[in-house]
C-alpha cells in the first residue's frame, strides 16, 4: 500500500501552538499545509469543486475556533480528516450528492500530475454511485493511504465495519469498471 | 435478457390454476432472526409499510434516475421488508434460516428460480444460492421472496403487492450497506472497534 | 494493470484553489455583526418571537417529518438495491444456463 502524500511542509507544533494563540500567519500556515488534503477529502466525497472548498473552508473555520484543543501536529491531521468526513456526510444529506458534475475539464488542466485523466474522470463518476461510507472509506485509503484500522478511528467504525466498506466498494468499483482479475 | 426471464415469469403464472382461498395468507412473511443479527457483523433491517413507503416515495428525486425508477416499483406496494446479515467467518450462521422462511410459504408461492453457484465478473467463483418465489393470485404476482445465501452472507428481501420485476431488476445503484450512523436499525452483533 | 494502484493514482490529492487560504483567512476577520446595542437586541427578539411564536410548532412538525421521510427514502433506496443486485445474479445465472 503506497504512504500518503507526503507534505510539502515539515510538521511544526510550534506554528500549531501560535496559531492557538491568535497570530492569524500561523494560522494561514496551516492552512497552506492541510488545505489540499481536506479539499481533496471534500472533492473526491461531493464531486463539485464549489460545494468541496465551501465544505474545506467550514472545516478550516471551525479549526479555528478548536484550536486550543488540538494537542499536536498529528492530532490535526486526525482531527482534519474526520471533521472533513462528517462535514461531507451532513453535506450530502441537505443536497443528494449522487450527481456527477461534467464540470472536469477545469480539473484536468489545473493538476499536472493526473497523468491518466480519463480514469481519474471514470473513478471519479463511479466514486458517486457507491454509498456515503464505502465512498469515504476508498478515499481514506487509497488517498490518504490509511490502513483500514486508521480508518476506524477516522471514521469512528469498528474495523470489521471498514473492511466491509473496502470490500464492497472495491468490488462495485471492479464490476462498474470493468475490471477483470 | 430481461425479456427471457420475464417470459419465464409469465409462462409460470398463465400455467397455474392455483385456487385463492378465503383465508389466502398475505404475502408477507416473518423475517426476525435475532440468533443472525446477534452473530453477525454487519446487518441490514429495513421494514418499510405501507404508509412509511408512501412517505418515502414523497421524498424520491425526479433528477436520479434510480429513484425515479424506484417511484414506479414502489406504486402499489403495501410492504418491503430486507434482512441482511454479513458474517466475518464462513459457517457462522445456521443454514437453517433458509428454510425456516420456505416454510411460510403456502401453496400460492413458485419458486421460479434457483441458482446454486456463480462465477463473479472477475472470474473468481463464490457459492452463492439465490432462490425467488413470487406470491401468486390468479394472473397477478402479490408477493415477492428473494432468498440470497453466501458462505458469509444471508439476505432475504420480501415485498409485498404487484411487484414489476423487471424495473425492479434496473435499479442499478451498488451492491452496499447504507450509513450505519445514521440509520438507527443497523444493529452490530459484536462491537469490535480494533482487532 | 493493478487496479488498486489506477485508484491510488485516481484519487491523488488534488490542489485546493488558488487563494484558498486567504478567502479562509479573509472569513476569519469578517464583521460578526455585534454591533447591536442592547436595546436594539432586546426590540429585534421581541419583533421575532411575536412573528415566529404561532409557526414554531409548524416548523417542528415539518422538520421531523423531512427527517422521517429522507430516513424512509434512504431505507426504501438500500432495500431495492439490495433486492436488485440479488435478481441480476440470477438474471446472469439464467441467462449463462
Amino acid at each position: 500500500m503506497s504512504a500518503a502524500a507526503p507534505l510539502p511542509f515539515p510538521t511544526n507544533d510550534a506554528n500549531l501552538h501560535r496559531a492557538a494563540a491568535g497570530d492569524h500567519d500561523a494560522f494561514g500556515t496551516l492552512i497552506r499545509q492541510h488545505q489540499d488534503m481536506v479539499f481533496s477529502i471534500a472533492w473526491h466525497f461531493l464531486h463539485d469543486r464549489d460545494r468541496a472548498e465551501e465544505v474545506a473552508q467550514e472545516v478550516f473555520l471551525q479549526l479555528y475556533r478548536t484550536l486550543a484543543e488540538i494537542e499536536s501536529d498529528a492530532h490535526l491531521t486526525f482531527w482534519l480528516r474526520r471533521v472533513t468526513a462528517n462535514r461531507c456526510i451532513d453535506e450530502s444529506r441537505r443536497g443528494r450528492w449522487r450527481i456527477v458534475t461534467l464540470d472536469e475539464v477545469n480539473d484536468i488542466a489545473r493538476d499536472a500530475n493526473d497523468s491518466d485523466p480519463l480514469l481519474t474522470r471514470k473513478v471519479g463518476q463511479m466514486l458517486q454511485r457507491l454509498p456515503a461510507p464505502q465512498r469515504l472509506a476508498i478515499t481514506m485509503r487509497y488517498q490518504e493511504g490509511l490502513e483500514p484500522s486508521e480508518i476506524g478511528a477516522v471514521l469512528d467504525m469498528p474495523l470489521n465495519t471498514v473492511k466491509s466498506h473496502l470490500r464492497r466498494g472495491l468490488a462495485a468499483l471492479r464490476e462498474w469498471l470493468g475490471v477483470t482479475s | 435478457m430481461t425479456r427471457y426471464l420475464m417470459n419465464l415469469i409469465l409462462a409460470l403464472i398463465a400455467a397455474l390454476t392455483l385456487p385463492v382461498t378465503a383465508s389466502a395468507q398475505s404475502a408477507r412473511l416473518n423475517l426476525d432472526f435475532p440468533e443472525l443479527a446477534a452473530k453477525a457483523s454487519e446487518t441490514v433491517d429495513v421494514t418499510l409499510d405501507g404508509p412509511m413507503l408512501r412517505l418515502a416515495g414523497k421524498f424520491l428525486s425526479t433528477s436520479d434516475a434510480d429513484e425515479r425508477a424506484a417511484r414506479e416499483v414502489i406504486n402499489g406496494l403495501s410492504g418491503i421488508y430486507v434482512r441482511s446479515y454479513e458474517f466475518d467467518h464462513e459457517g457462522e450462521y445456521d443454514k437453517s434460516a433458509a428454510d425456516r422462511v420456505k416454510a411460510q410459504l403456502g401453496p400460492t408461492w413458485v419458486n421460479f428460480v434457483k441458482v446454486t453457484s456463480r462465477t463473479r465478473n472477475d472470474g473468481s467463483r463464490v457459492k452463492e444460492d439465490v432462490n425467488i418465489y413470487a406470491d401468486t393470485r390468479g394472473d397477478s404476482i402479490v408477493g415477492l421472496l428473494i432468498i440470497a445465501s453466501e458462505p458469509k452472507e444471508f439476505t432475504v428481501v420480501n415485498i409485498i403487492g404487484p411487484i414489476d420485476i423487471e424495473k425492479l431488476t434496473r435499479i442499478e445503484g451498488q451492491f452496499g450497506i447504507p450509513h450505519i450512523r445514521s440509520e438507527g436499525k443497523l444493529k452490530h452483533g459484536k462491537d469490535e472497534r480494533h482487532d | 494493470m493493478n487496479f488498486e494502484d489506477d485508484l491510488t493514482r485516481a484519487l491523488a490529492r488534488k490542489s485546493a484553489p488558488n487563494g484558498f487560504a486567504d478567502r479562509v483567512l479573509s472569513r476569519l476577520d469578517a464583521p460578526r455583526h455585534r454591533n447591536f446595542s442592547m436595546l436594539r437586541r432586546i426590540a429585534a427578539a421581541i419583533v421575532l418571537t411575536a412573528a415566529l411564536g404561532g409557526l414554531t410548532a409548524h416548523q417542528i412538525v415539518e422538520h421531523r417529518r423531512n427527517e422521517q421521510g429522507e430516513r424512509a427514502r434512504r431505507q426504501l433506496m438500500t432495500a431495492l438495491h439490495i433486492a436488485s443486485a440479488k435478481m441480476r445474479v440470477a438474471q446472469r445465472a439464467v441467462v449463462h444456463d
